[in-house]
């Protein structure tokens, strides 16, 4: 006899219910630091921000998160919870999970990578305004000379 | 309050094993590993490898907007691990729902 069984019971609302409040504007990263232009630029130097900074900002956000990631997937890749229960009820609450899982990971490292690239963009500026800076000294200075 | 799933085929929650559509593994023994997974480890590693970051901006960026970006990521990795810590919450839930399901179910064939 083959068994099936009746999963109406089960009550999905309070997974529902997360879903509906996950949004990325739970996190706080992209908006939380407004402006790293108080650095600012002093003199010759960018003061605060150090060369290599964006590169090591960079990597060592992508390995968190790729680490992050990689943790998650294993709700896929691991044999027992892939093959168990593949019934009805818990196989697809398992699947919500996952997805649910995912789509968390997805809002908050992606906020993340936000935030990164506008410190980066900021940093980048802020070189760009030095070089300008530093270029109409020197012409300032170069004109002076000819006087 | 959490389903006893003994008496649902008397195996203690271990090997369960529904010819139409279940394999062995114990209810138990899979909460516990999908709690691993999300919990103890995308969670936690959520947690603990903020540092990893927040060493590099120690080690190349100062001032006060540094300090705030680093306490705003320490916040939204909590964040991210409660939020996945309700999920895991309403799955076993839904487990449990299952469970009840299928105790009924059993109770039927018996009737």
């Amino acid at each position: 006899m083959a068994i099936t069984g009746d999963f109406r019971k089960i009550d999905t609302q309070l997974r529902d219910n997360l879903s509906k409040s996950m949004t990325s504007d739970n996190f706080i990263s992209a908006v939380g630091y407004q402006s790293i232009a108080e650095v600012g630029i002093t003199g010759d130097k960018l003061a605060g921000i150090k060369p290599g900074f964006k590169e090591k900002l960079t990597e060592a956000i992508d390995n968190y998160i790729a680490s992050i990631n990689k943790k998650i997937d294993e709700l896929e890749t691991n044999p027992n919870i892939a093959q168990a229960f593949k019934g009805d009820g818990i196989e697809s609450a398992i699947k919500r999970l996952i997805s649910a899982v995912k789509e968390e990971a997805h809002a908050y490292t992606n906020e993340l990578k936000k935030a990164e690239q506008s410190i980066i963009v900021q940093v980048e500026q802020m070189y760009s305004a030095q070089a300008n800076t530093v270029s109409e000294n020197m012409n300032a200075d170069t004109s002076k000379l000819g006087h | 309050m959490p389903i006893n799933w003994d008496h649902v085929n008397g195996s203690g929650g271990k090997n369960l094993d529904y010819s139409e559509g279940f394999s062995s593994k114990g209810v138990n023994d899979l909460v516990t590993e999908i709690k691993a997974i999300v919990l103890s480890g995308a969670g936690q590693r959520a947690i603990n490898d903020v540092k990893i970051i927040n060493d590099v901006c120690d080690q190349y960026w100062d001032g006060e907007a540094k300090e705030r970006f680093k306490k705003n990521l320490e916040e939204d990795a909590r964040i991210f691990y409660a939020r996945i810590i309700d999920l895991t919450g309403a799955l076993i839930k839904e487990i449990d729902d299952a469970g009840h399901s299928y105790s009924a179910f059993d109770q039927r064939m018996f009737e």
